[in-house]
């Protein structure tokens, strides 16, 4: 955590983030927004500390995308349903906590070893990462229930089935609740948050609970969306992908449903503030939506997104884009503003209506202006390197970390260069970063730990 | 002598007057009007001459190949009065023109002086009529008293394209016609002066009249009229004398080429390394993106070379795969849309330039292109058209560009394989070379650089039977396939381009197999058949695209356009390979110690769920699964809570327990809970009688008649649950051979939950629109059609039970035609790929059969139909080529040429026990598969007798062809004609549906309505006939298959008695989706926007929000439980989750009311 309080201090004064007091990593994505922007800087000299396999590789829920959209001439569909190609970690001050598709166990590993320390048995696999706040492990399970552990030791300490009903039925292949746990549990000012279900017509469930009890404040029930995708949280409102289609968006305090984002689905998102960057439609687009409001703002092509203050981190199949995000979406919404007039003039003069001359001159000048904002967007990505390396990104520091295939790599966030780069067994999805060290699992089930070359440990 | 000069002329030339007569006593050439198109003939849009014309629409002038105006073939044309008898000359007279004619038409004027409205004919035409040319004329002495016209068409056609000189001559008994000094016509029809109409548009590019107007394309030249007629040879001088000057040729040369057969200096495969192209074999165009250069493509800077901008040809020998919105192979192109792009529009090979008005052009060829086919692909340009030839052919020509190519400013030229910095233009397939030449080719130069190309391509090995492969395990695939002719044979395998891997077939006959291990999984495979003929050339062969068993079909004339000859693929996905999956779930309730449950996992390839209420019994199991390494994968310890069980019913293929046979009996209510989630159909209970106590509810009641009671091999009584009563079955499209679309189950009721959900879907299923065959039911498999793929599920539970891939495997559009599957309840899978049919092993998934189609009727015959019925396998030959295999996005939605029906030419009967020929049936019209209807004793269709139908080439008959129709009744025994009635139904231009149901045969098609037809089946006599207006024409609305329910048929919105045609129902719900609806005895089933059922007995509707059916038949009421195999594939808007599912009726589980409270 040698970083933490300097950059925490800077987020802060640049009123970007206000982060409450959470673990280290606590889950997917380091915080309740899913940012993937690690609190501390990595090293370039990063070694492989140790690795572990999981016994049973990852069982992610769904296939791939269909082959092609033949109606539509579409190829090269993007899935939107993955969020368990790998086990995603939960990282404490001691251990690193990892759930498993493939036995439906939850494992603590110690940081230092590598060494399993417990492990914790669920009746159906476990899709998606735990949530670590204090000393109490949240684990969310397709076995229906919402578990709450103590961390040091993996004692229950209390356990909810949040829709109530125990049915199980085959689902993906393996026998499992009706109303499995697809968002994973998030918590927030001492309240777990949770969903279980995914047919709108058997009911789908949001659910607060007291962290420290178990007791439920209060669940609200839908019949129209599957929630399924890492659940987000901002000071007021809970963001819940909804599989193939657009995140719903609910009020924090109470469920009440606020509104949906647009676009083209997905289960990949972030939130920064409440403006919500998400993806990857059918094609590779990342959409960012303000607040509530269902139109997009922007969208981007890319799989993946690090937005911070100053920049943003595009993340393609083949290439890394910096992107000056703010300055892009103020032209792009004068260039909207401007756009929308030079149609109502279009139209005006269709109409024949008074003022031509006026009309014509000002239709020319904002025809001059789109091309000035169109150029000036242009000049907001900062600068574009190859990338082969696209399953995921973090940033840590001056460093974009990416996953390949059996390879992960540093990117330097200043120019592109690559910067360091390790081999690693299987598909990189898995990135989570802490005090300097960097966890990467993949889909073969290992979790592999990387830290400065000079940690004692670590291979020189 | 002065020669013909073609379209290769270039230069601008002028037409000569000859300064010395012909014949010298001649007594002048002066001409009676002339027109023309060079410097200081137009001014304005004024045409000077003897006879003024004014020239509508846009004018554009070319000097190539000749001074001429162009014509677009829509507005413009040469206007020069309206008075033709006051203009022109009254008695003999001549006229000619120099002109390029670009496409045929029906009717065609290139002077025009005539008024031919129904039986009014007057004046005269030079034109043509199609391909061509004509000369008209109505003489008055030849009046029938308001005219009688004679249209003397050429003999010979002209050249789309080609600078022509038509002459047309009169000298009051003979008309004749010349084209290019020759003469191709004579008529002595009529006599005396012309008779010219009181009025009539005189124009010059089109043919007008008061009532039509059919303006040519092409090019105008010059236009002379005499006021006597030339003679033959007086022709033939003139047009030697007259013609352009003649050119000599630029020589043809190359200005850029890439050739597989030579080494790319700078070519760089994916990791770096040099890479030689392999000159026996195309360069693959694998849709790699641009940084992956070298590979696919080749990158040339113009820089280097002069870019011909006014006149070039781009010549390539290719193959593609995919059908792209816009895709290009060669390209000089930047993003702003200049340059040219040689490459596909949408499926059509196509050629788009940019001229100096910014815009890029597409000239296209009418035909989808087939992939995998080689097509040699010739675009060029002479300055004043852009041309498409396809194997020599012209296809596509456009004047939109004139003059000379926009050029794309500091943009290489790229061979192979994208022209966008994107994948999205990136072509998939092959290419063996592509230049570009500095000028445009004539005719001659074309066909025969087609002819060379066409030595390049490789022979084609002919496969007898494609592979189908079969995965193994563990990365092991199994591929058998068969060649038409003995000899060694091997698949050449691999994830890319050039495929490195390579298995040799141990088998030196006909048939083999490969064992490929290490496949990937995830991952597409691409392959290819390698075998070797006996060809001159020192080549391996290559089999570019794995096609049917033998000859490809003949070309079908006047058939459909849409895509359907390729039947198959060159990969195949790993990602189907569910090998490893488990095959099913085993419970067992009751551990002591876990042994038992590890034991049976070792045994068989299930998923074993072990239970018990105490938890130190779960913790031991649960180690021992852990210590034998098979917890998680294969072994899962839940805690069960009390004397219920929570799993929903039907999911357990194997149900047994760790108590000894002294051990705790189980109680009554847990005996229940044992049954209710046996499987039906053949789950097994392995639990000693003892144990299962005295309870009264089956297996032990005396009363059960839901066990089989089986041996076990120790000696142990085993029960078996028989397949559940008053359930239906979906062994056919339509559910059964008499096409009724229910199920008649009995059990399927009332509200429906979910019962399992998952795999397969979507990656390996159909993309969704193109009206696919149904999944089947029998016994407790599913049968799924996916995309060239067979995959059998167990129905009450989704475990996939085996799976075959079979590139030859495709057929849609099945309203128009029929299904090529079908179960039996003996555990057969009969489907029909290609000649034969294959007869699968519906538990192991091998084949065991393959049969022919046993009857030949004038020529090899395809299998259409199958039916499985009393002792019978019933099958049709169709004509090769006829069926639908659309697989590039079509939907068969409409009307037009996709709703052609596929018809047989032979229907058979097998003995299902060898196959052998039992009788055959060889109808007197063409038999409409999408008819055959077989019910107690007999089997029913309608057939198409008109002498259009009867003498079609192809399979497919169109609505011209439906006429003379009759139901046809046949015995099922014999074969032989029970009776025969004609119908009315000739108006059916959408579909034609027949089904049966007590007693009544129902007849359903649309024209602009749906109409509804009941025979009597004993003898044809018509009961009843309906009709009613549709709810929708678009998404299938005209194409609903009706359903029987009880005593009703419903047909689309409204339901009919089947006894007297009375309705029923009004306002049954339809839907939007493109689907159509299924049945139990209480529930229909069809696709809104999502799955639907509807209770037609409390008009109760509901739909499951986030998953949706395809867009023909995807629901199945059948075994007690919906199944809803995945059918939206490819679809790409947000339905939330894409997968297989299944539903149980709410009242058949009681899992749904047994509610948790808070622990």
């Amino acid at each position: 955590m040698k970083n933490r309080l300097n950059i925490t201090v800077f987020l802060l004064a640049a009123g970007f983030l206000a982060l409450p007091t959470v673990a280290d990593w606590p889950g997917y994505g380091g915080d309740m927004a899913r940012s993937r922007v690690a609190d501390s800087a990595l090293d370039r000299n990063l070694v492989e500390a140790w690795h572990w396999s999981s016994p049973v590789p990852p069982r992610p829920a769904w296939p791939g995308p269909a082959k092609w959209d033949a109606y539509n001439k579409v190829h090269d569909m993007k899935s939107r349903l993955m969020f368990d190609a790998v086990n995603h970690v939960a990282i404490g001050p001691e251990r690193v906590y990892i759930g498993s598709s493939g036995d439906d166990k939850i494992y603590a590993i110690d940081r230092e070893s590598g060494l399993v320390q417990w492990t914790f048995y669920t009746e159906g696999p476990i899709r998606f990462s735990p949530w670590l706040e204090g000393d109490r492990l949240l684990v969310g399970s397709d076995d229906g229930r919402i578990y709450c552990l103590d961390a040091r030791t993996g004692e229950e300490a209390w356990s909810r089935r949040p829709a109530g009903a125990d049915r199980r039925v085959p689902g993906n292949g393996r026998i499992i609740s009706a109303w499995p746990i697809r968002t994973g549990p998030i918590v927030r000012d001492g309240i777990v948050y949770c969903t279980a279900g995914l047919f709108p017509l058997e009911g789908v469930y949001l659910s607060a609970y007291d962290l420290d009890e178990g007791n439920v404040l209060w669940s609200r029930r839908f019949e129209d969306l599957p929630a399924q995708g890492y659940l987000l949280a901002s000071q007021d409102r809970l963001y819940v992908p909804t599989s193939r289609d657009a995140p719903v968006i609910f009020d924090r305090s109470d469920g009440t449903r606020l509104g949906r984002a647009g676009g083209q689905g997905g289960t990949w998102a972030l939130l920064t503030g409440d403006t919500l960057v998400y993806g990857p439609g059918k094609t590779g687009t990342i959409g960012v939506h303000e607040a509530t409001k269902g139109d997009q703002l922007a969208t981007f092509p890319g799989n993946h997104m690090i937005v911070t203050p100053s920049m943003s981190y595009l993340h393609t199949d083949t290439e890394l884009v910096a992107l000056d995000r703010a300055e892009y979406l103020r032209l792009s919404a004068s260039r909207a503003v401007a756009a929308s007039r030079q149609q109502e003039i279009s139209e005006l003069l269709a109409a024949g209506g008074t003022e031509r001359e006026a009309l014509e001159s000002e239709a020319m000048e904002l025809g001059a202006r789109i091309d000035a904002l169109a150029a000036a967007m242009k000049n907001c990505f900062k600068w574009r390197a190859p990338c082969s390396h696209p399953y995921s990104i973090v940033l840590a520091g001056d460093l974009v970390i990416a996953g390949g295939d059996d390879e992960v790599a540093a990117y330097d966030a200043t120019d592109g260069s690559l910067a360091w780069r390790a081999p690693v067994t299987g598909a990189a999805h898995g990135l989570a970063v802490d005090d300097g060290v960097l966890y990467v699992t993949t889909d073969t089930g290992a979790l592999y730990c990387f830290e400065p070359a000079s940690v004692p440990g670590g291979t020189p | 002598m002065i020669h013909l000069v073609l379209s290769m002329v270039t230069v601008t030339t002028l037409l000569v007057v000859p300064t010395t007569p012909y014949p010298p006593d001649t007594p002048t050439w002066e001409r009676y009007a002339t027109w023309g198109f060079e410097d200081g003939h137009v001014k304005g849009t004024t045409v000077l001459s003897e006879l003024p014309g004014r020239i509508d629409g846009r004018i554009r002038m070319v000097t190539s190949p000749v001074e001429a105006l162009v014509l677009d073939g829509r507005s413009v044309k040469v206007h020069l009065g309206d008075d033709p008898a006051a203009m022109l000359p009254p008695g003999n007279f001549s006229v000619e023109a120099w002109v390029v004619i670009d496409r045929a038409q029906q009717w065609g004027g290139i002077v025009s002086a005539l008024q031919d409205n129904g039986a009014s004919e007057q004046g005269w035409l030079l034109g043509f009529r199609d391909d061509r040319p004509c000369f008209a004329l109505a003489s008055k002495g030849a009046d029938d008293g308001d005219g009688k016209m004679t249209y003397l068409v050429s003999d010979r056609p002209f050249e789309p394209g080609t600078l022509h000189h038509l002459l047309g001559t009169w000298d009051g008994s003979t008309m004749r016609l010349y084209m290019d000094g020759q003469p191709v016509g004579t008529s002595e029809e009529q006599s005396g002066e012309v008779l010219y109409p009181a009025r009539a548009p005189v124009t010059l590019g089109s043919y007008e009249d008061d009532n039509e107007h059919y303006p040519m394309a092409g090019l105008l030249g010059r236009i002379g009229i005499w006021d006597r007629a030339l003679g033959t040879e007086e022709v033939a001088w003139w047009y030697a004398e007259s013609g352009p000057a003649p050119i000599t040729e630029t020589p043809l040369k190359p200005v850029a080429s890439y050739d597989s057969a030579y080494l790319i200096p700078d070519g760089l495969d994916d990791e770096g390394k040099p890479f030689r192209p392999d000159p026996r074999r195309p360069m693959p165009l694998d849709g790699t993106s641009p940084s992956s250069i070298g590979r696919s493509f080749r990158v040339v800077e113009p820089g280097l070379m002069n870019m011909p901008e006014e006149r070039f040809s781009m010549e390539a020998l290719l193959s593609l795969d995919r059908v792209l919105p816009e895709g290009g192979v060669v390209a000089w192109a930047d993003e702003d849309g200049r340059g040219w792009v040689l490459g596909q529009r949408d499926g059509h090979l196509g050629f788009a330039l940019a001229g100096v008005d910014g815009e890029r052009h597409w000239v296209t060829a009418p035909e989808r292109f087939q992939p995998g086919q080689w097509y040699h692909v010739m675009a060029s340009f002479d300055g004043a058209a852009t041309r498409l030839h396809v194997n020599g052919d012209l296809v596509a020509l456009s004047r939109k560009v004139i003059g000379s190519v926009q050029p794309p400013e500091g943009t290489p030229l790229s061979f192979g394989g994208r022209y966008r910095d994107d994948v999205e233009g990136a072509e998939h397939g092959g290419v063996f070379f592509a230049t570009l030449h500095n000028r445009d080719m004539s005719t001659a130069e074309i066909k025969a650089a087609a002819a060379a190309a066409a030595q390049r391509v490789p022979p084609s090995l002919q496969l007898r039977m494609s592979p189908a492969m079969k995965p193994l395990g563990e990365g092991r695939w199994s591929m058998t396939w068969e060649t038409s002719t003995p000899g060694p044979s091997a698949i050449e395998w691999g994830t890319v381009f050039p495929l490195s891997n390579r298995v040799d077939s141990e088998g030196t006959g006909t048939r083999h197999e490969a064992i490929l291990e290490d496949v990937p999984g995830d991952r597409l495979v691409r392959f290819q058949v390698v075998g070797l003929v006996d060809d001159p050339r020192p080549v391996t062969m290559i089999q570019p695209q794995v096609r049917s068993g033998r000859t490809p079909p003949p070309p079908i004339p006047s058939g459909p356009t849409t895509v359907e000859a390729r039947s198959s693929q060159m990969s195949f996905d790993t990602a189907f390979d569910y090998s490893d999956r488990g095959k099913g779930y085993i419970l067992v309730w009751g551990l002591e110690g876990g042994k038992r449950a590890c034991a049976l996992a070792r045994r068989y390839d299930m998923q074993v769920i072990a239970i018990d209420e105490d938890l130190a019994k779960v913790r031991v199991a649960r180690q021992a699964a852990e210590a034998a390494g098979l917890y998680g994968e294969r072994v899962r310890v839940h805690q069960l809570a009390g004397e219920t069980l929570p799993y929903a019913p039907y999911l357990f293929d194997y149900v047994t327990t760790e108590r000894s046979v002294d051990g705790t009996a189980f109680t009554d209510r847990q005996n229940q809970e044992l049954w209710r989630v046996l499987r039906p159909a053949g789950g097994v209970l392995d639990i000693d009688k003892d144990l299962l106590g005295t309870a009264k509810s089956p297996p032990v009641s005396r009363s059960s008649s839901e066990a089989i009671v089986d041996r076990h091999r120790s000696g142990r009584r085993i029960y078996r649950r028989a397949p559940l009563k008053e359930t239906g079955t979906w062994t056919h499209q339509y559910g059964d051979a008499a096409n009724t679309a229910c199920s008649q189950d009995d059990l399927v009721r009332g509200d429906m939950g979910v019962l399992w959900w998952g795999r397969p879907g979507p990656r390996p299923m159909m993309d969704r629109g193109a009206r696919t065959p149904a999944p089947l039911m029998a016994g407790h498999r599913m049968f799924i059609q996916a995309n060239r793929q067979l995959i059998a599920v167990n129905a009450y539970n989704g475990a996939i039970l085996w799976s075959l891939q079979v590139p030859g495997l495709r057929r849609v559009n099945v309203p128009r035609d029929c299904s090529n599957m079908v179960a039996s309840l003996d555990d057969k899978l009969y489907v029909a790929i290609d000649d034969r049919l294959w007869v699968i092993d519906a538990e192991t998934g091998e084949r065991v059969a393959m049969v022919d189609v046993p009857v030949q009727v004038d020529s090899p015959l395809d299998w259409g139909f199958i039916s499985r019925m009393d002792g019978h396998v019933l099958g049709t030959g169709v004509r090769p080529g006829s069926t639908y295999t659309g697989a590039e996005g079509e939907w068969y939605d409409g009307g037009g040429e996709e709703s052609w029906r596929v018809t047989s030419d032979v229907l058979f009967s097998l003995d299902p026990a060898d196959h052998d020929l039992q009788w055959s049936h060889v109808p007197r019209g063409r038999l409409l598969n999408s008819t055959i209807t077989v019910d107690e004793g007999n089997v029913y269709y309608i057939e198409a007798r008109s002498g259009s139908a009867n003498g079609a080439v192809s399979g497919r008959i169109g609505q011209t062809s439906l006429r003379e129709q009759y139901l046809v009744a046949v015995d099922l025994e014999t074969g032989r004609r029970s009776w025969e009635t004609p119908i009315e139904v000739d108006h059916f231009d959408r579909m034609t549906y027949l089904l049966k149901s007590n007693g009544a045969l129902v007849v359903v098609g649309t024209s602009d309505k749906f109409h509804v037809l009941v025979f009597n089946a004993d003898d044809g006599s018509l009961r009843w006939q309906q009709d009613h207006s549709w709810d929708r024409d678009h998404h299938g609305g005209p194409l609903q298959h009706p359903v029987i329910f009880g005593n009703e048929v419903f047909v689309e919105r409204l339901a009919y008695d089947l006894e007297n045609g009375d309705i029923t129902r009004e306002g049954i719900p339809q839907g939007r989706g493109c689907g159509t609806k299924t049945a139990s005895n209480h529930l229909v089933l069809f696709r809104h926007y999502f799955h639907s059922f509807w209770d037609p007995g409390s008009d109760a509707w509901t739909e499951w929000t986030g998953t949706r059916g395809g867009c023909w038949l995807g629901m199945l009421p059948v075994g007690g439980i919906v199944l809803a195999p995945e059918s939206s594939s490819g679809c790409s808007c947000t339905h939330a989750i894409q997968t297989s599912m299944a539903f149980v009726p709410r009242r058949s589980d009681p899992t749904f009311s047994r509610i948790e409270g808070d622990d």
